[in-house]
This record gives structure tokens, sequence and C-alpha cells, in this order.
């Protein structure tokens, strides 16, 4: 663990510097190119011209997954395919977050019933932050599905300890 | 305008590129505190599987370090030389009309400056010939060798047909140097 | 040519293992239950003769096929004992296509191999083994093409169990 993760009490500094930080984390979420199958189309429209993805700092494809923050699986997962997800998303460096997006990345699409090599959903294989529903979700889902990641970040806490729950 | 503090008068250096070390000075910080403060923040979680060599997800082979080809040293090695030899001829063109005239910057040099020129042209296209010759400036090496014909001709490939062959009306005879069949299943 | 001249033709140069053709027809107006055969007219042949033909095919000038379009398996529904290997000529100099069948016993399941005479067959021939479990002889690289190396069982049959898990991912 870093040396100041999680270590304050919730204060006031302690809110700011942690607003400060999540800021600049959802203002630079950097997706690495993960398009498998249709959807991959969807996305590229996003983040093209007229769906600027460009305006949430996110429009910053890398093509490596260690420079990448954001694993936008977009696509039909295979079985072959699962295994390299599972190794690309090992060698994404921390934080990192995974999209599951369209029917066939959550839950297996069209292809649940009769697809004997399609993994029923990418959350079998890595742990998923968001799932955007749509055979292929609209660009404006896309970046609805961005935008509820940008509020999950923003209300994580990075150097105040975690909320109790109990 | 040298640089004196106001009030005591003691002159301090003249020091006219003062801007310059501040630019880098910034510079510097900049890099070196981002840094820190990512050091600072990210959380460190290393895992076995996550050092592993970038392949594009597949299992992995061997190490990330390996031997580049060595046909890119030599074409920046023989791009370089002929750069500089470039960078010398610049000034030399241009002064060079004026010094044949016995006027302007090079006045005097004259016809000597004029051969020394050609032959320091020449040494270098020397060079260029011994590389040319010797076949480092093509990319791929061709075959120097006599065309091959193989003993047992049913082991030949069979020739790829022309769009005139194709195109043979279906009454002439075909011009294909196609042998039968056979040559295709012991091409293979 | 049409179906019918290259049938001629493929009688007359005596190609070997040809068994028959069939066109398609329509159904039987009294008996309900025949409904006829649509689509495309094709050539019965012997699997037992199977490179053979392919190679008069390819060799004769009238009909040059020189290439194969599609080559497929089928696990029919209504023949629970054979399967059928599909295959699709084109000539390309005289423009024509020629589809040709062959009955395989699933107790056989083995056919000789057509890639050392179409090199597109290679690929084709890949797909069907991996997905009928059909052995083709003297092929050159016979490996899976579309599934995982080590994936059990052939899935397009039509008896064919879908997995339970695979590498610990779970397939319920």
């Amino acid at each position: 663990m870093s040396l100041i993760e999680n270590r304050f009490e919730e204060n006031l500094l302690t809110t700011k510097v942690d607003w400060l930080i999540n800021w600049a984390r959802l203002s630079s979420i950097w997706p690495m190119t993960f398009g498998l199958a249709c959807c991959a189309i969807e996305m590229m429209a996003v983040g093209a011209a007229h769906h600027d993805l460009d305006r949430f700092g996110a429009g910053a494809f890398r093509a490596t997954p260690r420079q990448a923050d954001l694993m936008i699986v977009a696509g039909t997962v295979n079985f072959k395919m699962a295994e390299r997800i599972k190794r690309l998303y090992d060698q994404m460096p921390f934080p990192k977050y995974v999209m599951a997006m369209g029917a066939c990345a959550t839950g297996g699409g069209p292809y649940y019933k009769f697809g004997y090599t399609v993994v029923k959903g990418v959350d079998r294989v890595v742990p998923v932050d968001v799932y955007i529903a749509g055979c292929p979700p609209r660009p404006e889902a896309l970046m609805e599905g961005l935008m509820k990641l940008q509020e999950k970040i923003r209300n994580t806490s990075v150097i105040r300890k975690p909320a109790r729950t109990a | 305008m040298s640089a004196t503090s106001g009030e005591t008068g003691i002159p301090l250096m003249h020091f006219d590129y003062f801007n310059v070390l501040v630019f880098a000075a910034v510079g510097f910080v900049f890099v070196i505190v981002n840094m820190m403060i990512g050091a600072i923040i990210r959380p460190k979680r290393a895992n076995d599987e996550g050092l592993e060599v970038y392949e594009c997800g597949e299992p992995t082979i061997g190490d990330a370090w390996i031997n580049f080809d060595v046909r890119y040293y030599t074409v920046a090695l023989v791009y370089l030389v002929f750069a500089v030899e470039i960078a010398f001829l610049f000034p030399w063109a241009l002064v060079m009309q004026g010094a044949l005239k016995n006027e302007g910057p090079a006045a005097g040099v004259g016809y000597f400056a004029l051969i020394e020129g050609f032959i320091f042209i020449a040494i270098l296209f020397l060079g260029l010939a011994y590389v040319w010759a010797k076949g480092d400036l093509s990319w791929t090496a061709e075959y120097q060798g006599e065309e091959y014909h193989p003993d047992n001709p049913s082991e030949a490939r069979s020739a790829v047909p022309s769009l005139s062959d194709l195109q043979a009306d279906e009454s002439e005879p075909t011009e294909e140097t196609e042998t039968p069949s056979d040559t295709d299943e012991e091409a293979a | 040519m049409d179906f019918q001249g290259i049938y001629d033709r493929l009688r007359a140069i005596e190609a070997p293992g040809l068994q028959g053709c069939d066109l398609p027809r329509a159904g039987d107006p009294e008996d309900k239950k025949d409904q006829g055969r649509s689509g495309d007219a094709f050539v019965l042949v012997d699997p037992a003769h199977w490179v053979d033909f392919f190679k008069a095919c390819k060799s004769d000038e009238k009909l040059a096929f020189e290439q194969v379009v599609d080559l497929s398996a089928t696990d029919p529904a209504k023949d629970d004992e054979n399967f059928w290997v599909n295959v699709q000529l084109l000539s390309l100099r005289h423009k024509h296509r020629l589809p040709v069948k062959a009955i395989l016993p699933k107790s056989v399941s083995r056919i000789a191999s057509l890639a050392l005479v179409y090199r597109a067959a290679q690929w084709h021939e890949r797909e069907c083994a991996e997905m009928f479990g059909i052995t083709f002889d003297g092929h050159p690289d016979p490996r899976n093409i579309l599934l995982p190396d080590d994936w059990a069982g052939w899935p397009l049959r039509k008896d064919y169990e879908f997995p339970k898990e695979y590498h610990g991912i779970s397939c319920e």
C-alpha cells in the first residue's frame, strides 16, 4: 500500500485533498482500446468528433495497458479472448476500472443460449465497475456510463480512511 | 544591461541568459515534483502477473530486451555521414561565387577552394560507391545465385496463369505452362 | 455452361466417383409430406474417389474449375448416420459454378483432403475437422482454426453437449 493511502481521518483538509485527487483522476481517464466486435464501432463513434469523448478528458485511447486507466470491453468475449483479457487487466496499473459495454460483455448477449465459446459476461473474468446495456449501446449511453464511472471515482476515498459501514 | 542590486549599488555579474536559467529550472522542477506527487499518491499493488512483459495479451515468450536489426544502424550511419557533408557544403556553396570574383566574405580563396570542395565531394563519393557496391543501401538482399531448376519437374511450382490466359477463349487451345494437377499435389 | 452442361461434361470425361445429381424439385401436390427440395442442383460424389474427381474437374478444359469457394460439412437433421461434405467450385475462366456433395457415414468420418489440390480448401477443412470431427487424410496442417486448442467435443454435431466450464470460467 502506498504511503498515504487510506491513512487519515476524515476532516476538512483530507476531504479537500481527496476531492482534488479524485478530480484529477476522473478528468483524465485514459481508456484502452479494447473493441472486440460491433460495440467497437460505437466506441469509435464516441471517440470521434460528434460525440466527443475528449471533452471528458477520456479521448486519449492508449493501445497499451501500461498507460491506460479504463478498459472498455466493447464486444463479445470468447474463451480464447478471455485469457488475454485477464492478462491485459493484470498488466494495467492501479487504479484501474473496467466498463462492460454492450449486451455481450454484460451477460453474453444474443449468444447466451447457443454460443458455446462465448463467455456469459466479462465479469466472469475481470471485475467490472460499470455495465452499459444496449446492442450496441448508443454513443450517448456510453457517455453516460463514463459519467457514472466518474461519479464512482468522485466518491472514492484516497487518503481518507474508507467509510465504515457497520 | 548589467544587473546591479538597486540600493547598495554592488555590481552583480553581467548575466544575459537569466531567463534561460529560469526556464530550465522550472522545467526540471515541474517534472520532478509531478513524479514525486505521483509516487506518493498512487497505490502500490504490484503482482507477478502484472509485471510480465506486455505481448498483446499472449503468453509471453522471452524478454522485452531484444536485439534490433543492424540495418537500422547502417542506414542511420550512412545518413549521418552525408548529412554532415551537406552541412559543410552549404557555406562553401554560398560564398563560392563571390570568392571566384574576389569579392565578398571569402575573397582571395578563389579556385583553390573550388578544387578543394570538389576533392571533398569526390572522397565522400568514393565512400558512397563502396557502400552501394557492398549492398548496404538496399533493405532486402537480392538473390545472386543461379535460377533454380529442380531435377524432378513435378516438384516445380506451377506457374500462376496470367490474366490473358484466364481470359482466353474456350475454343482456343490454352497457353498455360501449367502441368496437370500433379504439380499441386507435390508442391504443397 | 449451365448445370446440365456441366453434368453432361462430367459424364463425358468419366469423372471418377460420380454417383449422380440431385436437381431441385417442386413438392408432390398429392403427397402432403413431400415438400420438394429447393436450392441449387448439386452433384453427388463417392468419397472414395474424392481427390480424383476434383483433379478431373480442375484439369479438364471445358470445366476448368480452378477455385474452391467453400468447403463445409453438415450433420443433417433427417439423417442420423451420415455427414454431408459440401464443396462449391468456381471457374473464373468459364464463369460457372458447381456444388458437389459427398455423403460420408459417421462411422467412417474420414475423407481425403483437398488441400493439396485446391489451396483454398486448407482452412475450410480445418474448420470442418474441428467442428464435426471429420478427419481429412493428407491435410498438411491439421490444427484448430477457430476453437481453442484444448476444446473438447465437436460443436456443430447435432448431439453436442455444451461444456459446463472451461479453464475455470463457468459456462452456465
